[in-house]
Order: C-alpha cells, then sequence, then structure tokens
C-alpha cells in the first residue's frame, strides 16, 4: 500500500512528506547526528520528523525552505527523544547512521578527516542546543539567517545573536580540542571572533 | 536588511585549522541510512494517517509515532490541558511555530517572546524533568504540540495497554477479524505494531534472538498488519544472524516471491548471500 496523503502529493508549491522525504531524508539524518542524536537513533528520528512533517500537511513553499522547515521538526524530535534516551538505551541498535568524509583518496586522509569530523562534533556538542541548531544550518549547512529565522519561526535578529555567541563557542571549544590533537593546531591569535 | 556575515568556513582571519575542519565537515555523507527502507515503512505510516490536524486516528498515529507512544498519550489521558494558559514558556524547544489548532502558524509567531531552553528545558538536567511517563502531569505539551485535544476520548482507548503491546492483545484480536471496519480502531493496532517492528528493528544487530521474537510476536498479533512485509524480513535476517539458515531460507523463498522487489528485499537477498559460505551446519547459536 503506497502511502498517498490527502493533500496535493507533490505540485510546484506544494511537497507531500514523500517528496520531502525524497529530497532531504540525508540532510535530516544529517542535520540530527550533528544535533547529537546516536547514530543507532537517527533512522526511527528521521521517520518521526517526516510524519510530523505529513501531520502538519507537508510542505507549502513560501513561509520557509523545506530544509530549514526541517530542520524546526527536526530540533523538536530531537529534543523529545533525548528527554527519553537515558531510560531507553537499552533499545540500542548496532546499525550505525554516520557521517563520514566524502572525499577521501587515501586511508591517512580518511584517518585525518574523520578526526576533523569528531573535532567538530565535540566542538558543536560544547554549544547549547538553540545555538547548535543555529550554527550547522549557518556554518556547515550553507543556509542564509533568513532563511534560518523563518524556518525556525524567530526574528532573524535572534540568529544573529545566536550565530554570534554560538560562533565564539565553537571557536574556543575547537580551540581546546585542537591543542589536544596535534594535527590540528590552531595559529595562536588567528581566531576569528564572531562578526554576526 | 543585515547582511550575512561571513561564513567561518570563507574567512581568511580565521585560523586554518577551524576552517580545514570546517571544510571536512560540510564535505561529508550520510552514510548507514537505509533510504529505500525508510521511505517504504513512511508510505506505510502516511497511508494511515490523515495529514493536518482533525482527525484523532491521525493525531494518534503521528504523535505516538514521534513520541514513542507513551508520554502524551498517557498525559493526555490523565486531563493534561493542552490549552495556552497551561503551557510553560520556558520549556519552548525554539519557537511558537504552530500554536494554531490547525497545526500551522505564520512562521514568526511570538517569536520574540522565546528565550532559549534552560538547561532543564532542553532536558540536560533530569533531575529536574521528571519523567513524562511517571508524571504525564508535567509533560510539556508544546513540545507534542501537534496533538490534538480532541483526541482525548479517542486516547484514553489506548492508555490501558500504553505504549507496550503486552496487555493489550484481547483489545487488539476483534480488529483481526476480516469483517470488522478498518477505521477508528484499526489506528491504535497500526500503532502497537509499528512499536513492535520498531522494537524488533531495533534489536536486530545486537540481539537477533529478541528481534526474532517481537517480529513473531507481531506475526502473530497482526497477521493482516500494515508491517508484515518489514517485520517477516526482520524475522529472516534474525534467523540468519542466529546461524539457523536453513529456516531462514525456507522462509525467505515465499518472502522474496511475494516482496521481491520491494524495499526489505535486497537487505534480504544480502544476509542470505553473506550466510550461505558458512551454512554448512547450520547450527543454532547458543
Amino acid at each position: 500500500m503506497k502511502g498517498k496523503s490527502n493533500t496535493a502529493p507533490h505540485t510546484g508549491d506544494h511537497l507531500d512528506a514523500e517528496a520531502l522525504y525524497r529530497a532531504h531524508a540525508e540532510f535530516v539524518a544529517r542535520f540530527l547526528l550533528r544535533l547529537g542524536a546516536h547514530g543507532q537513533d537517527v533512522p526511527d528520528l528521521v521517520q518521526e520528523v517526516f510524519l510530523v512533517a505529513h501531520r502538519r500537511g507537508g510542505f507549502t513553499v513560501g513561509r520557509a525552505k523545506p530544509t530549514t522547515w526541517l530542520a524546526e521538526i527536526s530540533f523538536r524530535v530531537f529534543s523529545d527523544r533525548r528527554k527519553k534516551s537515558r531510560r531507553k538505551l537499552e533499545d540500542a541498535d548496532s546499525e550505525t547512521v554516520t557521517v563520514a568524509p566524502s572525499h577521501a583518496s587515501s586511508p591517512s586522509e580518511r584517518a585525518e578527516k574523520r578526526q576533523a569530523l569528531e573535532r567538530v562534533q565535540s566542538a558543536l556538542d560544547a554549544l547549547t542546543p538553540e545555538k547548535r541548531t543555529v550554527f550547522i544550518l549557518y556554518e556547515l549547512e550553507g543556509e542564509s539567517c533568513d532563511a534560518i529565522a523563518t524556518g525556525l519561526g524567530i526574528p532573524v535578529g535572534t540568529v544573529y545573536s545566536r550565530l554570534h555567541s554560538a560562533r565564539r563557542d565553537f571557536t574556543r571549544a575547537h580551540e581546546r580540542l585542537a591543542d589536544e590533537t596535534p594535527s590540528a593546531s590552531p595559529a595562536p591569535g588567528a581566531v576569528a571572533g564572531a562578526r554576526a | 536588511m543585515t547582511s550575512d556575515p561571513t561564513r567561518l568556513l570563507d574567512d581568511p582571519s580565521v585560523a586554518s585549522s577551524l576552517r580545514d575542519d570546517l571544510a571536512s565537515a560540510v564535505q561529508v555523507e550520510v552514510a548507514g541510512l537505509d533510504l529505500a527502507g525508510g521511505l517504504h515503512t513512511l508510505q506505510h505510516a502516511t497511508a494511515t494517517s490523515t495529514p493536518a490536524a482533525g482527525s484523532s486516528l491521525a493525531t494518534k498515529l503521528g504523535l505516538g509515532a514521534a513520541l514513542g507512544g507513551g508520554a502524551v498519550v498517557l498525559w493526555l489521558a490523565l486531563g493534561g490541558d493542552p490549552s495556552p494558559k497551561a503551557l510553560t514558556p520556558a520549556a519552548e524547544p525554539i519557537a511558537a511555530v504552530e500554536r494554531s489548532s490547525t497545526g500551522v502558524a505564520p512562521a514568526n509567531e511570538g517569536a520574540g517572546e522565546l528565550p532559549e531552553q534552560p538547561a532543564s528545558a532542553r532536558g540536560d538536567a533530569p533531575a529536574s524533568i521528571p519523567s513524562p511517563v511517571e508524571s504525564p502531569a508535567t509533560v510539556d505539551p508544546r513540545a507534542h504540540e501537534d496533538v490534538d485535544p480532541s483526541a482525548h476520548e479517542d486516547t484514553q482507548a489506548t492508555t490501558g495497554s500504553g505504549p507496550r503491546h503486552d496487555s493489550s492483545h484481547g483489545n487488539r484480536s476483534r480488529h483481526d477479524d476480516a469483517h470488522d471496519p478498518p477505521e477508528a480502531p484499526a489506528g491504535d493496532d497500526v500503532l502497537r505494531e509499528a512499536q513492535l517492528v520498531a522494537k524488533a528493528r531495533a534489536k536486530l544487530g545486537r540481539e537477533p534472538a529478541a528481534a526474532l521474537a517481537l517480529a513473531e510476536e507481531a506475526e502473530r498479533d497482526f497477521p493482516t498488519g500494515q508491517l508484515v512485509e518489514e517485520r517477516r524480513a526482520i524475522a529472516i535476517r534474525a534467523l540468519l544472524a542466529l546461524g539457523r539458515v536453513d529456516e531462514a531460507q525456507r522462509r525467505a523463498e515465499p518472502f522474496l516471491a511475494t516482496y521481491g522487489r520491494g524495499a526489505h528485499a535486497a537487505a534480504v537477498r544480502r544476509s542470505l548471500a553473506e550466510a550461505r559460505p558458512t551454512s554448512e551446519t547450520d547450527s543454532p547459536r547458543p
């Protein structure tokens, strides 16, 4: 039985949950992982995100971008799961979803990139979820501040404020981590301040 | 209109090590996500769920799926107040989206009033966040605002069994009759079946025996359910993981004959192929 929603499935200005999934499932999975979701939880979380999208009637062009709209749903779903996760650890699955370097020509390069990913993730983990969300969408996903504001339903000034603070916290955390792993020592005094 | 700041990745004044790491973090791919299987599951779920608010079935299905089934169902059953006055501003996740009863709200509605969550509301401080199941009256309804308050009465029917299926067999069996109309009552079954299959899927990697037991339970309890294909695939893969290759192959033949072009066929074939070289003895693992 194929899931046909009661709304227009995929028209010029509307995307149903299935169309959203086809186009943005990887984005949602990546976003959830960067938010801090465990890899084994990601498949279920992704499902939940798109079920919520379905119940909201799908995405209609004009309110936000699909990605930032889904990011807002993902944040909610992730936050809710986090509250329960301490009691659900026994449900952990070994089929883990991860982010992996997409361009690595040699094993050593792959290892370096993995270290870089770990440092970035650890620095992200130092941010509050709200700041992390804005940082991920802006710095890693390349969304504009306006799109983030619309998708999350917050003023663009709040996005700038969170981004400013997130950059500061991220940079500090990354400095500490880079000091611990010599392969990525930052140049002293060369750390940028936030300009948001 | 304020222009966006230069991204750290593109800012030459930023430490090169930071930019290098960010560049690596941008160029990633997601590994291990079964997109086809996920789409298949989503299609099943959305086929029995109505989009937007207004349908108690849709509300129960979607909400149950989103929240693992238990917290809000119990909260509603115990008289949780979904009205705005009962909501705690500090517990708002990100922004006041979807406050309207339609489930869709203007993007910036009330946004200026929204501070970041305190640690307790973010789940960082479990001691100050009672478990939603254990203390349903304290559950933040805005975290679950897709709930339709009108679903209260319908939802009460599900709270006797809660999110677990164990005690629900008696209620559910009446839906197994082919003569029953597949409307409202089927929603509870679909939710419970989905929870059971999700649990089986989660156990598959490390506890194949448990996964098999759960898949068999779903087979027994929901013989005409919505997720027959997935639970049978899980059972076959669990059998293979347990070393019961012959039995898995016996089940795989009709499975592949029926669902050979389905979303789970590739995983089943792959598991079979991996198991065959070592399947001579076919002795079950202890």
